[in-house]
C-alpha cells in the first residue's frame, strides 16, 4: 500500500506491506531488513589511541 | 499506516480515493475503513458484485455490513445511483464506500464526470460522513485533486522495496 497524499497531515511513512491473508487486512513491517542484507563484517570498536584528523570544522576553516 | 487512514478518517478527513489494480486489495481496504470507522452503520455501494457473492467472499462481512447497508447498483444509471448516494449521505452514515467510482464514472461523459466528481466532493465535505472512493484506474485524474486523501494497493511492492 502506497500513501500519496494525506492532505493537511505529514506522510512519516509512505509504504506499508500488507497481507490479504483470508480476505483480511495484515500489516507487516516494511523496514525490517532481511538476512540476506545484514552485514556479515563487524566493526572494531572505537579506539582512543587511533589518530584524528580533529573536528571538522576546524578542516573546514582551514579551506584543507 | 492503514489504523492512521482510519483515524484520518474519523478525525474530519472526508474523502479518500484508493486506487489500484484488480486483485491488489482495494475492496479488502475499503471493508477494513468501512468497519473500523463506520462500526456497522457504514454504507457500501457495488457495481461489480453482487450482494451474495460478497459474502460468500469476505466471511466476516456479516459482522460489518447489514442487508439495508450493502446497495447494490450493477444496472443503476448514473442519475439514480446519485440520488441513492444523495440519500445515504442524508441519514448520516460514518463512512460511504463507493466500489467501484470508475464504473459509474465511465457511463457519463468527460464533463459530466467532472461536475459530478465535484459535486459529490462538496457533498462530502459539507455532510459528516466520509466518502471513500475506489478506483479501478491508476493514472491521475481530475479526482486525484480534489480529494483529501490517496491510497495505491499494489501486488509488487516487496519487489520495489527490496530490489528485483
Amino acid at each position: 500500500m502506497i500513501t500519496h497524499k494525506l492532505r493537511g497531515k505529514p506522510i512519516w511513512r509512505n509504504h506499508e506491506v500488507i497481507s490479504l491473508y483470508d480476505a483480511k487486512m495484515h500489516t507487516m513491517d516494511v523496514y525490517k531488513r532481511p538476512e540476506f542484507a545484514k552485514s556479515r563484517i563487524t566493526l572494531a570498536d572505537e579506539d582512543g589511541d587511533v589518530f584524528l584528523w580533529g573536528p571538522t570544522n576546524s578542516i573546514s576553516s582551514s579551506g584543507v | 499506516m492503514v489504523d492512521e487512514l482510519a483515524d484520518y478518517l474519523r478525525q474530519g478527513g472526508r474523502t479518500l480515493l484508493i486506487k489500484g489494480l484488480p486483485g491488489s486489495g482495494k475492496t479488502t481496504l475499503a471493508l477494513h475503513l468501512l468497519k473500523t470507522v463506520g462500526g456497522s452503520r457504514g454504507i457500501y455501494f457495488s457495481s461489480r458484485v453482487s450482494d451474495e457473492s460478497m459474502r460468500k467472499h469476505f466471511v466476516d462481512i456479516h459482522r460489518i455490513l447489514g442487508e439495508k447497508n450493502f446497495i447494490d447498483t450493477r444496472l443503476d444509471l448514473a442519475e439514480n445511483f446519485l440520488s441513492q448516494v444523495f440519500e445515504s449521505i442524508r441519514n448520516k452514515p460514518p463512512i460511504v464506500v463507493l466500489d467501484s467510482w470508475d464504473a459509474y464514472a465511465k457511463k457519463m461523459s468527460e464533463i459530466e464526470r467532472l461536475k459530478t466528481e465535484e459535486v459529490l466532493i462538496t457533498l462530502a465535505t459539507s455532510s459528516e460522513s466520509s466518502l471513500v472512493f475506489v478506483g479501478e484506474s491508476i493514472e491521475h485524474t481530475n479526482l486525484d485533486f480534489l480529494v483529501d486523501a490517496i491510497v495505491e494497493m499494489k501486488t509488487n511492492l516487496k519487489a520495489d522495496l527490496y530490489g528485483k
